[in-house]
C-alpha cells in the first residue's frame, strides 16, 4: 500500500512539476519494481532476518564484554570467593548460558537415536502440522461466513461439516503437543536426575558437597525442584518459541499472498516502532518492584524482629514505640506502592492504546489493502468473497499478533531458563570441582596464619594396605582450623585402640580422614579397603526399607544371600545384641516403616559384616553396661580390630592401646593399662572435689577469724557490733 | 421477545442513543451520541481530577524539608485519638496521620470473632467463609461514608462504563467492516476516526479500573494492618502471648505481612472478577438476545449448559492426581533431604550406592505417575479442546445463522431480513455488520463465562486466606480478652499435683502497692500446648519487698529466676495465690538480652519512649549526657556523632555498652522499682558499683536476678531458689543470726582445711600419669605460643 500511494502522490506531484522526465523515469522505476516485486520483497525479509540475527549476537557480545571485565576484576581479588559473591554474579542471557545450556543438552539429548531426539522430532512434526492446520481453519471461517452472509444454505451448512470434521485432526494435534510437550519435560528430567545421581553419589559427592565446600546450600533443592524447573522450562520454551516463530512465518506468508507484501512490510514497520516507542515510554518498572520488594522485606524484617524480641519488649513495655515503628516500615511501603499505581495509569493507558487500538486499527487497515487497491495478483472479488478475504486475513493477523506476542514475551522466559540453567550447571560444575578436590570454603582466620597456610597448602599420600597407619598427618577441618599439626598412630589386628580427649580437639575428625571424607593435607595414611572398616556413628542411621534391611546395611538381600547369610543367622545375631525378641515383635524381616534410632541394631550391623577393623564413635553412651559388655566381649571374639572414641571409663579394660590428645594440639599414643588407670580416674575426683571446695573453706575461714577477731575488740570496748559489708563476703552458711 | 427488542431501562438507552445512529445517521440521536462522548470524558475528567486534588493535597500537607532536626516529632500520645507519624521516603519525609483503633471497637468486634480449633476447620466456600468474610468486612469498611466505600462506587461505576463501551466497540468494528467490505472509503475512514475517538476513553476506563482496583486493595490492606498492629501491639502484650502463651499462630509476621496482603488483593480483584463478567454477561447477553433473537440465544445457553455438564461428568479427577504427584514430588524431595542430613554417616557406612537405588526407586515411582497423568490427559484435553473451540463455534456460527436463514426467528437481524427492499449487496452489507457484532459480543460473552468459572477457584484460594487472616485475628482478640484455649486435665497427673492450665488462671493482681508481694504464687511456666499443663518452677512465692529493700535473687540456672521477673511484670499469668505490685509506670525491667530498638540514639536511651514522650515529658538531652556519665558512657555521644545518628545499634555497641545503656534507660526512667536481671554481668565490677550505688541513691528499689555474689553487698533481702522441688529460702543479709556460733564454724573448717596441701600435690601427681606425658616443655612452648595467637 505505501508504494502504491506513493506513486498515487508521485503522480500528482509530477504533473504539477510538469516535468516529463522525472516522470518517465518514475514510471520506469515502478515498472522494474513490478517486474521484481516477489524477488525484492523476498530481499527485504531476508535482510531483515540477518538484521535481527546481527543484532542478537551483538547483544550476546555486549553480556561477553560485561562478563569479562567481571572476570578481570575478579582475578585481581584474591583469596577465596564468598558465597555473597557467587549470589551476586548476574544470570543473564549471554555466552555463558549459551555454553552452559550445550552442556546441559548434550546430557537431556545423548545423540540422534535417543528417544528424546526423536520425540523432539515427532514434536517439531506436529507444531508444522499446526500451523499448517490453523492457516486452512483462518480459510474455512472466511468460508463459512462468506456462505452466511449470501444466504448460501448449502454451502453454510457443508462449511459446518467441514468445521467439524477438521476438529478432530486439529483437536489430536493440539492434544498430542501438549502431551508431547510434558512428556519431553519428563524425559530431559529422568535424563538430568540420573546423571547428578550418578555423580551426586559416587566419590562421597554427597557428603563433601555438603560438608566441604560452601557453594551449594541445599542440593536438595538443587535436585529436585531446580531440575525440574529447568527441564519444565526448557520443554516449554521450545514449544514456545518454535511454534509462533513457525507461525509468524507461515502466517505472514499467506497474509502477503492476499494482502500483498508491501502492505504487510509498512503495517510491520509501523508496529516495530510502536513497540520501540512503547518501550522508551515505559518507566523503569523492574527497579520499582525490586523496590518494592525490598521495603516489604524491610516490613516483614521488623516484625520477626518483635517476635524474636518479644519478651525484651514486653517487659520494657516497648509495644506503643515499636508499633510506631511497624507503621512507619508500612506506610513506606504504601507510599511506594501508590506512586507505582499512579505510574501505571498512565502507562497502562498508552500501552492499551497502542496496542488494543493503534494496532488494532492498523490490522483493519490492513484487510481492506485488497479492497480499495489492486495487489497484483489478487483480483477484485463482489462482497461475499471480500466477506470471506477478511474473516480469513483477521484470523490471520490475530494469530500473527498472538505469536509476536508470545515471542516478545518468551525473552522473560528465556530469561529464566537461563536462571535454572546457572543453578543447575552451577551444580553440575560443582561435583566436577568436588570431585577434582577443589573445594571454595570460607577458612578460618587462623588459616592464613603462614604455618598453618603451609599445612593447608600441602597434599597427603593415601596408601592402601593391610593396617591403619597414620604418618605425620595433620588433622585440619574442612574450614581450615589445624586441630593437631602431625599425628602418627597405627593399628594392626590384634589391637584395640581407645581414644579420649577433650570435645572438638580432631576425635571425630580423625575417623572422617581414615573414611575418605576429609581430605589428606600431609603425610601418608595407610588404609585398608572400605569393606575392612566398619563405622558405628554416634547417631546410628537407619535407612528407608525392611527390617532386615536394617540389619545389613549398606548390603541389599542380594548381596546378603552371597555371602551365605541366612534369616536364622541373622536372628542369631539379633539375640548376641539381646534384641532377639524384635522380629517377632514388629512382624517379620520384611516388615516396613519409618525405624526408629536403635544402638543394638547398629551393634547387629557390625556382628553381621563382621569386618577387620571397627569404629565406634560414643555409640554406647545410651546403653547399660552388661549389653556394652556382650558387645565388646563379642567384637573381640570376631577378631574385630576395636577404634573407639568414649569418655566411659568403664570401656577402658576393652583396650589395649590408647591414643590421647590434650586439646592443645598435643597427643600421646601409647599402651593402656586400663586398671591402674582407673584407679588413679578414682582418687583424682575425689581429691579434685575436696581441693574445689578448698578456697571457699579457706576464705571462710579468714573471716571468720577476722569476725571473732573484730568482735572481740569491740566487745572489749563494750559496744554494738555493725556488721562489716566489705569484700565479697558470701555470707549464707556453707556447713 | 417484544419486551427485549424495546429499550426499558436508561443504560439500554443510552447505549442505543450511540449505538443506533451508526446504523440510521439520523440528527437528533447525533446530539444524543455526542452528549452520551461527552458526558464520559467528563466523568472521566473529574475522577481523574478529583485523584490529583487529593494527591496533591496530601503532598503539600505532608511535604516536609528532609532536615531531621526540624521535624516534629511523632508518635502516639496517650490519650489522643490520632497522631501523625514522620516517615522517610525518597530523601525527604512525609507524615502520615494514624487514627489507633477504639479499644470500645475491639469490644464490639470481639463476638464476631470467636476462638477456633485450627485443626478441625476445614476451609472452602462455604458458610463458615462468609461469616470470616463478614467479619472481616467489619474491619476493612467501617462505615458507609469511608474512603473504601467511595473508591468501590467509583469502581463499579467504571466497571459499568467498560461493558458499555465494550459494546459500542463491539457494533463500531461491525460498521468498520461492513463499510469494509462494501468498499465504501470514506465511511471506512470515518468508522477509523470515531474508533481512535472511542479509544481514548476506553483506554482510561481500562487504566483506571486497574489502578482503583489495586488503590481497593492497599486501602484494605491499611485498615487491617493498622487493627492488627493495634490488636498485636497493645498493652496487654499479645505480640508476646502469641508465641508464649498460646501455640495456635505459628509465624505472626508471616500472617500479618504476606497472608494480609493477599487476602486484601484478592479481596479486590474478586469484585471486579466476578463484577465484571456478571455485568458484562447480563449486557451482552441483552444485546445478542436483540441481534439474534430469544431462540438463538436459548440455543446457546442449551448448549453452553449441557456441554459444560458433560465435561465436568467426564474430567478426571485431576485434583486428586495432582494430589498424589505432589506427594510423590515430596517423598523424593524428602529422600533427599534425608540424605544431607544423614551424609556423614552414610559416607561411613558406604551407603552411596543403596541410597542411589532407593533415589532411584523414588524417582521412579514419581515419574511412573506423571506419565499416567500425561495418558489421561490426552483423549481428555482432545475432548475439551473439541467441545471449548469447535463445537461452541459452530453452535455460535449457527445461532448468527439463525436470522439469516430463518428470519422470523432472529431479532432485529431477522426483521431487517424480513423487511428486505434494498438491493442484495446492501442486505449482505448488513449482515455482514451483524455477523462481526455478535460474533465479538459471543467472544466477549466465552470470555465472561471462563473468568466466572475462573473465579471459583479465586474464591476457594480468597477462602484460604480469609481462613488464615480470621484465625490470627481471633486469636488475637481471645489473647486481648485474656482467653486462652482450655486444656482438658490429663489422666497421667496424680490427683496430688495441680494442674495449671491457661484457661483456669485463679491468681489475683492487685495494682497499686507500694512494693512488691508475693503472697502463695507458685512460679509457673505456661507451657502451652502441653498436655500437662504448665509447669511449676517454683512452689506458693512467699516474698514482701518494701521500698527501701533491695532484694537479690540468686540460684543455679534454669530455676525460674527470670521466671519471677516475668510474674511480677504480668506476662506469665499469676495462677494461683495474690500478688501485689505497683503500678505499671512505677516499676521498669532491665532483661538478660540487651534489646537495641530501631532508632536514633536518643531513642536507644529513652526506650521505650519516644522522643515525642521525651519532649512531652519536659526531658533534655542535657539530662541524657549526666546519665551517660552516670554509667560512664559519655564518650559515645562523640563517638556516634550526636543523638540523631541512627545506626544498626545491635553492631555498635560492645556488650558491656549494650547493658550500660539498659541501665540508662533505668536512669532516664527514674521508677520506684527496678527489676535488674542479669544485666551487669559484662560490666567491670567497679563501674557495675557505682551503677547500683547511684540507682540506690536515687531512691529506687532494686530486685536484682544474679549469681554473682559480688552484688550481695548491694542488697538487703536474699531470695535464694534451690531448684530442688520448687523450694526456696528468703533470708536478710547481714542480720545477727548468720553470724551465730561462729567458733564451731571456725573449728570444722580449720579441720577440712588441714591437708590441702598434702592433696594438690598428689593431684598433680595423678595429673601427670593420666596425660601420659604429654605436657612436656616442648608442648608448654607450643601451648604458650597459642595462646599469644589467639
Amino acid at each position: 500500500m505505501p508504494v502504491l500511494s506513493k506513486c498515487i502522490n508521485l503522480d500528482s506531484f509530477i504533473s504539477s512539476a510538469n516535468n516529463q522526465k522525472l516522470r518517465d523515469s518514475a514510471i520506469k522505476l515502478f515498472n522494474i519494481y513490478k517486474t521484481n516485486r516477489t524477488s525484492i520483497g523476498w530481499s527485504i525479509w531476508i535482510f531483515a532476518i540477518i538484521l535481527l540475527y546481527g543484532r542478537g549476537k551483538t547483544g550476546a557480545g555486549r553480556g561477553e564484554g560485561a562478563i569479562s571485565k567481571k572476570d578481570k576484576r575478579e582475578a585481581r581479588r584474591t583469596g577465596a570467593m564468598t558465597e555473597s559473591e557467587i549470589k551476586k554474579q548476574k544470570v543473564a542471557v549471554d555466552h555463558v548460558f549459551y555454553e552452559r545450556l550445550r552442556k546441559l543438552l548434550k546430557i537431556v539429548i545423548p545423540g540422534y537415536k535417543s528417544k528424546e531426539f526423536w520425540l523432539l522430532i515427532v514434536h517439531s512434526g506436529f507444531l508444522v502440522f499446526r500451523t499448517i492446520l490453523s492457516v486452512y481453519v483462518a480459510t474455512l471461517d472466511g468460508r463459512i461466513v462468506s456462505a452466511l452472509v449470501r444466504k448460501n444454505s448449502k454451502e453454510f451448512l457443508g462449511g459446518i461439516i467441514l468445521w467439524m470434521l477438521v476438529a478432530i485432526p486439529a483437536t489430536y494435534t493440539n492434544s498430542m503437543l501438549t502431551y508431547m510437550q510434558n512428556k519431553l519435560a519428563i524425559q530431559f528430567r529422568t535424563r538430568l536426575t540420573n546423571y547428578i545421581h550418578d555423580q551426586y553419589l559416587s566419590d562421597m559427592t554427597f557428603y563433601t558437597i555438603g560438608n566441604l565446600d560452601d557453594r551449594i546450600k541445599n542440593a536438595d533443592q538443587c535436585i529436585t525442584v531446580d531440575t525440574m524447573k529447568f527441564c519444565n522450562s526448557f520443554s516449554g520454551l521450545y514449544s514456545n518459541l518454535a511454534k509462533p516463530i513457525l507461525d509468524t512465518f507461515i502466517y505472514n506468508v499467506q497474509l502477503s499472498r492476499s494482502v500483498g507484501g508491501e502492505a504487510l512490510f509498512g503495517v510491520s514497520l509501523m508496529v516495530h516502532f510502536s513497540s520501540v516507542l512503547l518501550r522508551a515510554l515505559t518507566p523503569p518498572f523492574g527497579k520499582m518492584v525490586a523496590e518494592e520488594q525490598k521495603l516489604e522485606g524491610e516490613f516483614r524484617f521488623t516484625h520477626s524482629r518483635i517476635i524474636e524480641n518479644a519478651e525484651e519488649i514486653a517487659l520494657y513495655a516497648g509495644h506503643s514505640v515499636e508499633k510506631t515503628i511497624l507503621d512507619r516500615a508500612y506506610f513506606a511501603l504504601i507510599k511506594h506502592i501508590n506512586r507505582i499505581f499512579r505510574m501505571h495509569i498512565f502507562h497502562g493507558m498508552m500501552e492499551d492504546f497502542i496496542i488494543k487500538y493503534l494496532w488494532g486499527a492498523m490490522g483493519l487497515v490492513l484487510c481492506s489493502v485488497p479492497v480499495f487497491f489492486t495487489v497484483p495478483g489478487i483480483k477484485k472479488n463482489d462482497l461475499g468473497s471480500r466477506t470471506e478475504g477478511f474473516v480469513t486475513n483477521r484470523r490471520l493477523l490475530l494469530s500473527v499478533s498472538d505469536a509476536f506476542g508470545r515471542i516478545m514475551y518468551s525473552y522473560k522466559e528465556i530469561t529464566e531458563l537461563a536462571g535454572y540453567t546457572a543453578r543447575v550447571s552451577e551444580l553440575l560444575d560443582v561435583f566436577n570441582d568436588v570431585k577434582a578436590h577443589r573445594f571454595r570454603k570460607q577458612l578460618v582466620a587462623s588459616a592464613k596464619q603462614p604455618e598453618n597456610a603451609e599445612v593447608l597448602s600441602n597434599h597427603g599420600e593415601v596408601i592402601e594396605s593391610e593396617n591403619i597407619q597414620f604418618d605425620n598427618v595433620p588433622i585440619v577441618s574442612p574450614s581450615g582450623e589445624v586441630l593437631l599439626r602431625s599425628l602418627s598412630f597405627y593399628v594392626k589386628p590384634g589391637m584395640h585402640l581407645l581414644i579420649i580427649g577433650p570435645n572438638g580437639c580432631g576425635k571425630s575428625s580423625l575417623f572422617r580422614i581414615l573414611g575418605g571424607l576429609w581430605p589428606v593435607y600431609g603425610g601418608t595414611v595407610h588404609k585398608p579397603n572400605p569393606k575392612d572398616i566398619f563405622y558405628i556413628p554416634q547417631r546410628p542411621y537407619l535407612s528407608l526399607g525392611t527390617l532386615r534391611d536394617q540389619i545389613i546395611y549398606p548390603h541389599t538381600i542380594q548381596e546378603m544371600h552371597e555371602r551365605g547369610y541366612t534369616d536364622d543367622k541373622l536372628q542369631e545375631i539379633l539375640e548376641i545384641v539381646q534384641l532377639n525378641k524384635i522380629v517377632e515383635r514388629e512382624g517379620g524381616w520384611n516388615k516396613e516403616r519409618e525405624w526408629k534410632d536403635s544402638l543394638a541394631g547398629a551393634m547387629a550391623r557390625l556382628f553381621y559384616h563382621s569386618p577387620r577393623y571397627a569404629i565406634l564413635d560414643e555409640c554406647t553412651s545410651a546403653v547399660s553396661m552388661d549389653i556394652e559388655k556382650i558387645m565388646y566381649t563379642h567384637a573381640t571374639e570376631l577378631n574385630i580390630s576395636l577404634l573407639t572414641v568414649s569418655h566411659r571409663p568403664s570401656l577402658w579394660k576393652y583396650h589395649n592401646f590408647i591414643l590421647q590428645y590434650d586439646g592443645q594440639g598435643g597427643y600421646v599414643f601409647t599402651k593402656l593399662d586400663a586398671e591402674r588407670r582407673l584407679a588413679l580416674q578414682e582418687e583424682k575426683q575425689t581429691l579434685e572435689q575436696k581441693l574445689v571446695e578448698a578456697p571457699k573453706l579457706q576464705k571462710r575461714l579468714d573471716e571468720l577469724k577476722s569476725m571473732l577477731a573484730e568482735r572481740d575488740s569491740l566487745q572489749h570496748s563494750a559496744t554494738t557490733t555493725p556488721y562489716h559489708q566489705e569484700g565479697d563476703i558470701v555470707p549464707f552458711s556453707l556447713s | 421477545m417484544a419486551v427485549f427488542s424495546k429499550p426499558s431501562t436508561d443504560i439500554p438507552a443510552a447505549i442505543q442513543a450511540v449505538i443506533e445512529p451508526v446504523t440510521r445517521s439520523s440528527h437528533a440521536s447525533n446530539k444524543k451520541r455526542i452528549f452520551a462522548t461527552t458526558a464520559i470524558i467528563f466523568l472521566a475528567y473529574i475522577t481523574n481530577h478529583l485523584y490529583r486534588k487529593q494527591l496533591e493535597a496530601q503532598r503539600n500537607l505532608s511535604s516536609h524539608s528532609p532536615n531531621r532536626n526540624q521535624t516534629i516529632p511523632d508518635g502516639p500520645v496517650s490519650g489522643n485519638s490520632k497522631y501523625t507519624i514522620t516517615i522517610p521516603y525518597r530523601n525527604r519525609t512525609t507524615n502520615v496521620t494514624i487514627f489507633p483503633t477504639k479499644p470500645e471497637t475491639f469490644v464490639k468486634h470481639k463476638h464476631a470473632f470467636t476462638a477456633l480449633d485450627v485443626n478441625i476447620q476445614r476451609v472452602g466456600v462455604n458458610k463458615t467463609f462468609f461469616r470470616q468474610l463478614l467479619a472481616l468486612l467489619k474491619i476493612i469498611i467501617p462505615k458507609f461514608r469511608s474512603k473504601e466505600i467511595f473508591i468501590l462506587l467509583l469502581h463499579s461505576s467504571f466497571l459499568v462504563l467498560r461493558t458499555y463501551l465494550s459494546v459500542v466497540v463491539a457494533r463500531l468494528d461491525g460498521r468498520i467492516v461492513r463499510d469494509l467490505v462494501a468498499a465504501n472509503g470514506q465511511e471506512f475512514v470515518k468508522g477509523l476516526g470515531y474508533w481512535f475517538a472511542i479509544a481514548i476513553p476506553a483506554v482510561y476506563t481500562n487504566s483506571m479500573i486497574r489502578f482503583l482496583q489495586s488503590k481497593l486493595s492497599i486501602a484494605f490492606r491499611t485498615r487491617l494492618t493498622r487493627y492488627v498492629h493495634d490488636l498485636y501491639l497493645d498493652d496487654k502484650n499479645a505480640y508476646y502471648k502469641i508465641i508464649n502463651l498460646d501455640g495456635r499462630i505459628d509465624g505472626a509476621d508471616q500472617f500479618i505481612t504476606t497472608d494480609i496482603s493477599r487476602f486484601c488483593d484478592g479481596l479486590a480483584s474478586i469484585y471486579s472478577n466476578l463484577g465484571k463478567p456478571i455485568l458484562d454477561t447480563i449486557i451482552f447477553n441483552y444485546a445478542l438476545t436483540k441481534s439474534i433473537g430469544l431462540a438463538g440465544m436459548l440455543g446457546i445457553f442449551s448448549n453452553y449448559m449441557i456441554t459444560a455438564r458433560l465435561l465436568r461428568a467426564v474430567t478426571p479427577a485431576f485434583g486428586k492426581l495432582a494430589a498424589i504427584e505432589a506427594k510423590l514430588e515430596g517423598d523424593f524431595r524428602s529422600v533427599h533431604t534425608r540424605l544431607i542430613t544423614n551424609a556423614e554417616e552414610i559416607a561411613f557406612y558406604n551407603g552411596a550406592d543403596l541410597e542411589h537405588s532407593i533415589l532411584d526407586r523414588t524417582y521412579m515411582r514419581l515419574i511412573k505417575h506423571i506419565n499416567s497423568v500425561l495418558k489421561i490427559r490426552i483423549a481428555y484435553n482432545m475432548f475439551e479442546d473439541f467441545i471449548v473451540k469447535y463445537f461452541w463455534s459452530t453452535v455460535g456460527l449457527l445461532m448468527c445463522a439463525l436470522p439469516v436463514f430463518y428470519p422470523e426467528w432472529g431479532g432485529r437481524g431477522g426483521r431487517s431480513e424480513l423487511e428486505g427492499g434494498s438491493a442484495s449487496d446492501g442486505k449482505e452489507r448488513d449482515r455482514t455488520k451483524a455477523f462481526i457484532t455478535n460474533k465479538r459480543i459471543m467472544i466477549t460473552l466465552a470470555d465472561a463465562g471462563g473468568r466466572m468459572m475462573y473465579s471459583y477457584k479465586e474464591l476457594a484460594e480468597l477462602a484460604g486466606h480469609t481462613s488464615r487472616v480470621y484465625s490470627l485475628l481471633s486469636v488475637l482478640h481471645s489473647l486481648h480478652a485474656n482467653q486462652y484455649t482450655s486444656v482438658p486435665r490429663p489422666d497421667s497427673l496424680g490427683p496430688e499435683e495441680t494442674f495449671y492450665s491457661l484457661d483456669d488462671v485463679r491468681g489475683i493482681i492487685d495494682y497499686g502497692f507500694n512494693g512488691i508481694k508475693f503472697e502463695n504464687v507458685p512460679i509457673v511456666a505456661p507451657n502451652p500446648g502441653n498436655d500437662r499443663g504448665g509447669e511449676e518452677f517454683i512452689k506458693g512465692l512467699n516474698v514482701t519487698v518494701n521500698p527501701g529493700e533491695h532484694l537479690l535473687i540468686t540460684g543455679p540456672n534454669g530455676v525460674g529466676k527470670t521466671s519471677i521477673a516475668r510474674v511480677i511484670s504480668t506476662l506469665w499469668p499469676v495462677f494461683r495465690g495474690r500478688l501485689a505490685r505497683p503500678n505499671v509506670g512505677d516499676i521498669f525491667y532491665i532483661p538478660q538480652r540487651p534489646y537495641l530498638s530501631i532508632g536514633t540514639l536518643r531513642d536507644q536511651l529513652i526506650y521505650p519512649h519516644s522522643h515525642a514522650d521525651m519532649i512531652r515529658a519536659g526531658r533534655t538531652d542535657n539530662e541524657l549526657i549526666e546519665i551517660l556519665d552516670h554509667v560512664h558512657l559519655g564518650y559515645i555521644l562523640n563517638r556516634e556523632g550526636g543523638w540523631d545518628t541512627k545506626k544498626e545499634w545491635k553492631d555498635v555497641f560492645s556488650g558491656g555498652e549494650k547493658q550500660r545503656i539498659g541501665v540508662c534507660r533505668l536512669f532516664y526512667h527514674h521508677p520506684k522499682f527496678a527489676i535488674l536481671d542479669e544485666c551487669t554481668s559484662a560490666v567491670s565490677s567497679d563501674v557495675e558499683g557505682l551503677m547500683y550505688q547511684h540507682a540506690k541513691d536515687v531512691g529506687i528499689t532494686l530486685i536484682t536476678i544474679s549469681h554473682r555474689p559480688a552484688l550481695t553487698k548491694y542488697h538487703t533481702h536474699l531470695l535464694r531458689v534451690t531448684g530442688e522441688h520448687g523450694t526456696w529460702e528468703f533470708s536478710t543479709i547481714g542480720t545477727p543470726e548468720e553470724r551465730m556460733s561462729l567458733e564451731k564454724e571456725l573449728s570444722a573448717l580449720e579441720e577440712k582445711i588441714k591437708d590441702v596441701e598434702q592433696m594438690r600435690e598428689r593431684l598433680a601427681d595423678i595429673s601427670r600419669e593420666l596425660q601420659l606425658g604429654i605436657a612436656n616443655n616442648d608442648n608448654k612452648a607450643k601451648i604458650q605460643k597459642r595462646g599469644l595467637e589467639v
